[in-house]
């Protein structure tokens, strides 16, 4: 059974279509990386596939479970990481992590949220208020919120966006041993290409709407060994094949 | 050693309603452990608070309640449009809020989480009769501070209390079936928003970092006029336009009312996108005279054009063109008093609109005793809530 599931996804925003039957699968286990220009429509898909945004077409399935027909037990199987701009910021970080917790029917804040809590540096800031937090800060607790009870599937957009090195590093450990060892799969919408390079076992490009390329583990495995090639190389290439719209 | 109680207690509850509940509970509690840890500030405003309230109540017992009481009781030979007015007030409040908090749950920070379909009905539901018997009792005792002023007969006050209550009942329950009836229509059918190039370019005022915001703060107006916003404030309007009247004045009635309305929802909606500017732009270098400046590129253009309409319609009630323009600058002031509230609590913004509101009474009551010293009180606070919101980081 696929962790993720997608199937002739179609969302437009008035005239314009973001996504444009958009077609990918995910298995357990799977660290990818989604990537693409600005406005090539990855946040939109996140969007879509957490039930935020309601598509005008297509079947998302999460571990199996149809978003559309069962929106409950699909979400009970899905991490989201929170929009940083979205905190309350009256709740103190520890408050956040019970709430979201009660949500997911736990008994408390896991131990292995709090655990990554300390590898974000982020345990000195669980009982202050939101309010108090920098840029990082936030998006710490975002992220810590997005994995709360491990689910079948986490999905992070751009969650290296103002982390610090020492914090960016304990996150991508976390994430790998998390699709490794607990067998969760993980997709993760990002620019940062030289850490996608190294962390993920797949990527796949965004454009215009659809996934255009998709780059298995070996191949990502072949793009590592070839000193002279890298993933933004192989992007930059690919991009220009499908006749992305050049920024400069 | 982690602290599991708080969330056991979650976990335990039967959830019969969306955790946004226990998120407001929790707000709540911080924000009164917040007002216990700052207390010399919270003193202040609770003298403050009260001394305004003396004023307000010394105001009030001056208030002719006969008068008043007259108006009811012509109002209550009329229950049809009694109803009306009270209707479209239900039904005004509880759709908008009904709106904004299912918008909150289902793009919020809680959109993603797994929470049954039945407990976000429920909490709408709550939260709409919470608010339905809230303004039914603002109604309620309204209507009773006027018994307690009359000296004369209030046998008005028994059909007045029984139409206005069962009219903002029923309209409350067609504002929360309307407003979910549009929850359920797919996205695009929802009011659709439109950007397009400033209608005018005022440079000063424009910041390359910050050139959205006042886009940002025109649709934000165009999307809250378009979802009603004010609606039941133009019903109210309709209602006060007495049946025998000069076409002239009554045209100007109208235009003077429909400009106040619009502007006043215009107003409101610029500052709250003040606030979600500052909140989205608190990682970029900003110098705050600019940002300030920016933030009131759309307001000035929604002022103009409020003082514009403004004057017309109190020329055609047969105002002075003096008197015209001392109403439009009173409106200016006020205005630019409420955005430097803005300004100054922009991460706190309700203690802004507590603020203005509690100002604007004082001001009002300085221009109704000493008229001249009015703008000159007024232009000080604004200097003042600017200053301090220099600083604010």
């Amino acid at each position: 059974m696929s962790a993720l599931e997608i199937a002739g996804l179609v969302h437009a925003y008035g005239p314009h279509r973001v996504l444009d039957n958009l077609d990918l699968r995910i298995a357990p286990g799977e660290f990818v990386a989604l990537i693409g220009p600005n406005g090539s429509g990855k946040t939109t898909l996140l969007r879509c596939l957490a039930g935020i945004l309601a598509p005008q077409q297509g079947r998302v399935a999460i571990a199996g479970i149809a978003l559309g027909e069962d929106a409950l037990a699909a979400k009970q199987r899905l991490g989201f990481a929170v929009d940083p701009t979205l905190l309350p910021p009256l709740l103190t970080g520890r408050q956040c992590l019970e709430l979201f917790a009660g949500a997911r029917g736990l008994g408390g804040v896991p131990a292995a949220t709090l655990a990554l809590a300390g590898e974000l540096a982020f345990d000195t800031w669980l009982d202050r208020e939101v309010q108090s937090y920098s840029l990082g800060t936030r998006q710490k607790l975002g992220i810590l919120l997005g994995v709360i009870g491990e689910p079948p599937l986490i999905v992070l957009d751009e969650p290296m966006n103002g982390l610090d090195p020492l914090s960016a590093f304990a996150l991508k450990q976390y994430l790998v041993r998390l699709t490794r060892e607990n067998g969760c799969a993980v997709l993760l919408a990002t620019h940062a290409l030289e850490v996608a390079e190294r962390f993920i076992s797949r990527c796949v490009l965004l454009l215009g709407g659809r996934l255009v390329q998709d780059w298995d583990t070996a191949a990502l495995d072949a793009i590592r060994h070839d000193a002279d090639n890298s993933l933004e190389q192989v992007m930059v290439e690919a991009l220009r094949r499908f006749g992305a719209p050049r920024t400069d | 050693m982690p602290r599991h109680t708080a969330a056991t207690t979650l976990a335990q509850m039967p959830s019969l309603f969306h955790p946004r509940l226990l998120e407001t509970r929790r707000v709540a509690g911080n924000r009164l452990r917040l007002a216990l840890r700052h207390w010399p500030q919270t003193v202040f405003h609770l003298v403050g608070g009260g001394v305004l309230l003396a004023l307000v109540v010394n105001g009030v017992g001056r208030i002719d309640g006969d008068r008043i009481g007259l108006v009811l009781r012509l109002l209550s030979a009329q229950p049809l449009l009694l109803g009306l007015a009270f209707a479209g007030f239900g039904l005004a409040m509880v759709r908008s809020s009904t709106l904004t908090l299912a918008e909150e749950l289902r793009t919020g920070w809680w959109g993603a989480m797994p929470v049954p379909a039945a407990a976000t009905r429920r909490s709408l539901q709550l939260n709409a009769l919470l608010l339905t018997v809230f303004g039914n009792a603002v109604v309620l005792a309204v209507l009773l501070l006027v018994v307690w002023l009359s000296r004369r007969s209030t046998s008005w006050f028994t059909p007045v209390a029984l139409t206005a209550s069962i009219a903002l009942w029923l309209g409350a329950l067609l504002g929360y079936l309307g407003a979910r009836r549009r929850e359920r229509l797919p996205p695009g059918a929802r009011t659709q928003e439109h950007s397009s190039a400033a209608f005018l370019r005022l440079d000063r005022l424009d910041h390359p970092q910050l050139h959205h915001l006042p886009d940002w703060q025109r649709r934000e107006t165009a999307r809250r006029w378009r979802a009603g916003g004010r609606r039941w404030q133009l019903g109210g309007l309709a209602l006060l336009i007495p049946a025998a009247m000069p076409a002239a004045s009554l045209a100007g009635l109208s235009l003077l009312g429909i400009a106040l309305i619009w502007y006043g929802l215009a107003l409101r909606a610029s500052e709250d996108s003040i606030v979600a500017a500052d909140r989205l732009s608190a990682a970029l270098p900003l110098p705050f005279p600019r940002f300030a400046a920016a933030t009131l590129r759309y307001p000035l253009f929604a002022w103009s054009c409020t003082a514009l309409l403004c004057v017309i319609g109190l020329l055609l009630q047969s105002a002075s063109l003096t008197l015209a323009l001392i109403v439009v600058l009173a409106l200016g002031l006020g205005s630019l008093l409420s955005l430097s509230l803005t300004w100054r609590y922009r991460k706190r913004p309700w203690l802004a609109r507590t603020r203005a509101v509690a100002e604007t009474c004082l001001l009002l009551l300085l221009a109704y005793q000493l008229p001249p010293l009015a703008p000159v009180a007024a232009l000080g606070l604004i200097a003042r809530h600017y200053y301090v919101a220099r600083s604010v980081r």
